[in-house]
């Protein structure tokens, strides 16, 4: 007997999703590196400071951090930096 | 620097009042100035008198620190910088990881003021639990 998976969504799909919500908060999201990964609680897609190549000087600050469940696209846990 | 050192910097007099007008000038009540504001604190190493230069204000979620070029006079003992936006808006007042990275790199002490604690992050990125304000 075989077992019948549920599609999940693919990364275009959750960094949309990430991005729907994060430009609602952040202004400009132009300034950040974004990072994707897949856990075990799902999609885990992280807004960085992209820091400048001078290294006497540095931004503090933060972005989103979401996770999103890969089948309904869901987004199960979000925090806010600043 | 240690968690005791930090947290008798903090009661500093001079120190104290850097952070609270930092607070202040970050317009933390109201939603269209509020931003977050920041310096340096500063020690006369003969003196072992403390002096603040504040970084330029920074955005409502970030602010850019330039490392201070200082003579053989001065040290650059640690950083601060406010987290004005209330947690009831969703945006939570820890430090970010970046706030914990700049510390590691440039091995110094960092203080993040929020609403209602001020965290101290150690020169190697960890974050102590808020001390309330």
């Amino acid at each position: 007997m075989s077992t019948v998976q549920s599609p999940t969504l693919s990364t275009a799909d959750i960094l949309a999703i990430a991005q729907s919500d994060a430009t609602q908060r952040y202004d400009n999201l132009e300034r950040y590196r974004i990072e994707i990964f897949r856990d075990e609680d799902g999609w885990h897609v992280e807004y960085e400071i992209q820091q400048p190549k001078d290294p006497k000087v540095r931004v503090a600050g933060g972005g989103p951090h979401y996770v999103i469940d890969p089948v309904d696209g869901r987004i199960t846990s979000k925090k806010y930096y600043q | 620097m240690d968690l005791i050192s930090a947290r008798r910097l903090m009661e500093h007099p001079t120190v104290k009042a850097a952070f609270e007008a930092a607070w202040a000038d970050s317009f933390a009540e109201d939603e269209v100035l509020r931003h977050e504001e920041g310096g340096w604190i500063i020690l006369e190493n003969a003196s072992g008198m403390l002096t603040i230069r504040r970084e330029l204000p920074g955005t409502r979620n970030s602010i850019t620190f330039h490392y201070p070029d200082l003579d053989s006079s001065l040290s650059a003992l640690a950083i601060y910088h406010t987290h004005p936006t209330p947690p009831e808006l969703g945006e939570i007042p820890d430090p970010s990881p970046a706030d914990r990275s700049i510390s590691r790199e440039w091995k110094l002490t960092s203080f993040v003021i929020a609403e209602s604690a001020i965290f101290i992050i150690n020169p190697l990125g960890t974050v102590s639990s808020g001390e309330v304000r």
